[in-house]
């Protein structure tokens, strides 16, 4: 049809002015994927506002879909950046490492395994129920964090060291494939969950 | 229902008839295809986004199929295979009208398509 | 390059030198030339390409090989559908999907057949109650994709099985 190509050009020039648009709202921010440092918090003299705005910013990584696919809050990850449904569709099972028929593990090997494109870790699982955290505000997903009934029994410090250190999370930030990684890198949202505990771990609001 | 003619294998027919209307549940409720980029042209399709029916979707013990005897005797086999589908897309259009009293008029008729309307 | 050693049908296959990209769809099929076992998605959507594993304690699971490296199944043991029938005498289960006509083009039924089994092994080794059965077998089975049969007979081929010998199958 000779009307195609030029809908077609028309449709791509919006597509284009689209992505300008919203490329120069994030960099209003820090970077979309960058993580900004506890110093940059600084400026804020109140320190429970500081608080909060340091765990605003470390949501940054707890709200990426990195993260986000494997604590939901039914019985089904979610995939990648457009966080569908898992597909094939697979349950946590009894364990949270899957059905019996479809473990986690029979797919997701130790590594990523870059010609299949499917990522890969060790501990490949879904995080248990009250862990769930798709759907819910930052705020309430601090208040969950916070939360020993609902956070496996850990202290603040735990929670520190399980987010900048534990080997499964660190996957976020080098998924592979075409998966776009965590913001900034393990130790940045470590250390901003440090500072934000250190200024009394309060939430936002 | 269906009708073809004489049939030489009767438990084939049968599967052909359970296939085609797996083959019509997808077709009108879960296979999402795209033209050109926006779909598989984009070269990274999998079965992931094009949807298609697996036995959790279908009422396995719950599809009663009636093959038709042939008009006469001599009746030539008439082949069955997919266009068992083409019925099944209709009724299962028709059911989400009377449901929801929303004619859809384009496929696939997506579980967020009939949200959409229930409102 | 690692070095792949793997026992496929009772049978040793390796060591091999093959590479670490080299998925073991393309092991078996390309380098070994068992083609029982399918390409389809390369996804593990459809589980077309499903092997059983057969773990030291005796129990057993199908894992996809489309997109598993073949050097993750080295020193494993699996069966393939090429593994199933012995000295020519099918399975049980073999002659359950003939019987029912479950199968058309077969492409599926490789995957089919080894989920089945898989199935029937894990039963016979923690059997479950008659309520159950229905959901046991279409929970098993439902990661595998078929287009032509609509899944009926497949689901009536195993049922039948089981409940052909419900002492080792069911509570």
């Amino acid at each position: 049809m000779k009307s195609e190509p030029r809908t077609k050009t028309t449709v791509l020039t919006f597509t284009a002015l689209l992505a300008t648009l919203i490329s120069i709202h994030a960099a209003s921010g820090a970077a979309a994927d960058m993580l900004a440092t506890p110093e940059s918090f600084a400026a804020i003299a109140d320190t429970a506002a500081r608080s909060a705005a340091l765990f605003t910013e470390a949501g940054k990584v707890l709200t990426h879909p990195r993260c986000m696919n494997c604590h939901p809050a039914g019985d089904r990850p979610r995939q990648g950046d457009v966080q569908r449904l898992h597909q094939p569709p697979v349950a946590r099972g009894e364990d949270g490492f899957g059905l019996p028929a479809m473990r986690c593990q029979i797919c997701h090997q130790a590594a990523n395994f870059e010609p299949a494109g499917v990522p890969g870790n060790p501990a490949w699982h879904l995080a248990p129920h009250e862990m769930g955290w798709e759907g819910k505000t930052l705020a309430q997903i601090c208040e969950q964090i916070k939360d020993p009934a609902r956070n496996g029994g850990r202290s603040l410090e735990d929670i520190v060291h399980h987010v900048g250190e534990d080997h499964l999370v660190g996957w976020a930030w080098a998924p592979g494939g075409d998966r776009t990684p965590a913001p900034g890198t393990q130790a940045q949202a470590g250390a901003l969950l440090d500072a934000w505990v250190k200024t009394g771990a309060v939430c936002p609001n | 229902m269906l009708e073809c003619g004489n049939a030489l294998v009767p438990q084939v027919v049968i599967g052909q008839a359970q296939g085609g209307f797996a083959m019509g549940v997808g077709q009108a409720l879960l296979e999402t295809l795209p033209l050109y980029e926006d779909g598989p042209g984009n070269g990274k399709w999998t079965l992931g986004q094009y949807v298609v029916a697996r036995g959790s979707d279908l009422p396995l013990r719950d599809l009663e199929i009636e093959v038709l005897p042939p008009v006469d005797a001599d009746e030539r086999p008439k082949g069955i295979g997919e266009v068992v589908m083409i019925p099944v897309v209709a009724a299962l259009v028709n059911a989400i009208f009377d449901a929801t009293g929303h004619r859809f008029r384009a496929l696939p008729v997506t579980q967020a398509m009939i949200k959409g309307v229930l409102t | 390059m690692t070095t792949l050693t793997v026992t496929i049908n009772g049978r040793s296959y390796g060591p091999t030198e093959v590479r670490d990209e080299l998925t073991m769809n393309d092991y078996l099929r390309e380098y070994l030339g068992l083609t029982g076992t399918k390409f389809g998605c390369g996804a593990a959507q459809c589980l077309s390409c499903a092997v059983i594993v057969d773990n030291p304690d005796g129990s057993s699971y199908t894992s996809p090989t489309c997109i598993v490296p073949a050097t993750s199944f080295n020193g494993k043991s699996i069966r393939t559908v090429e593994g199933h029938a012995k000295n020519g005498e099918l399975t049980v289960l073999q002659k359950a999907f003939i019987e029912h006509f479950a199968f058309q083009c077969g492409y599926c039924t490789a995957g089919f057949l080894n989920e089945g089994q898989v199935l029937l092994d894990r039963l016979a080794r923690k059997r479950v109650p008659r309520a159950d059965l229905e959901k046991t077998i279409a929970e098993a089975l439902d990661g595998h994709l078929c287009r032509c049969t609509g899944y009926a007979k497949y689901h009536e081929a195993v049922r039948d099985v089981i409940l052909a010998d419900p002492q080792r199958y069911l509570l």
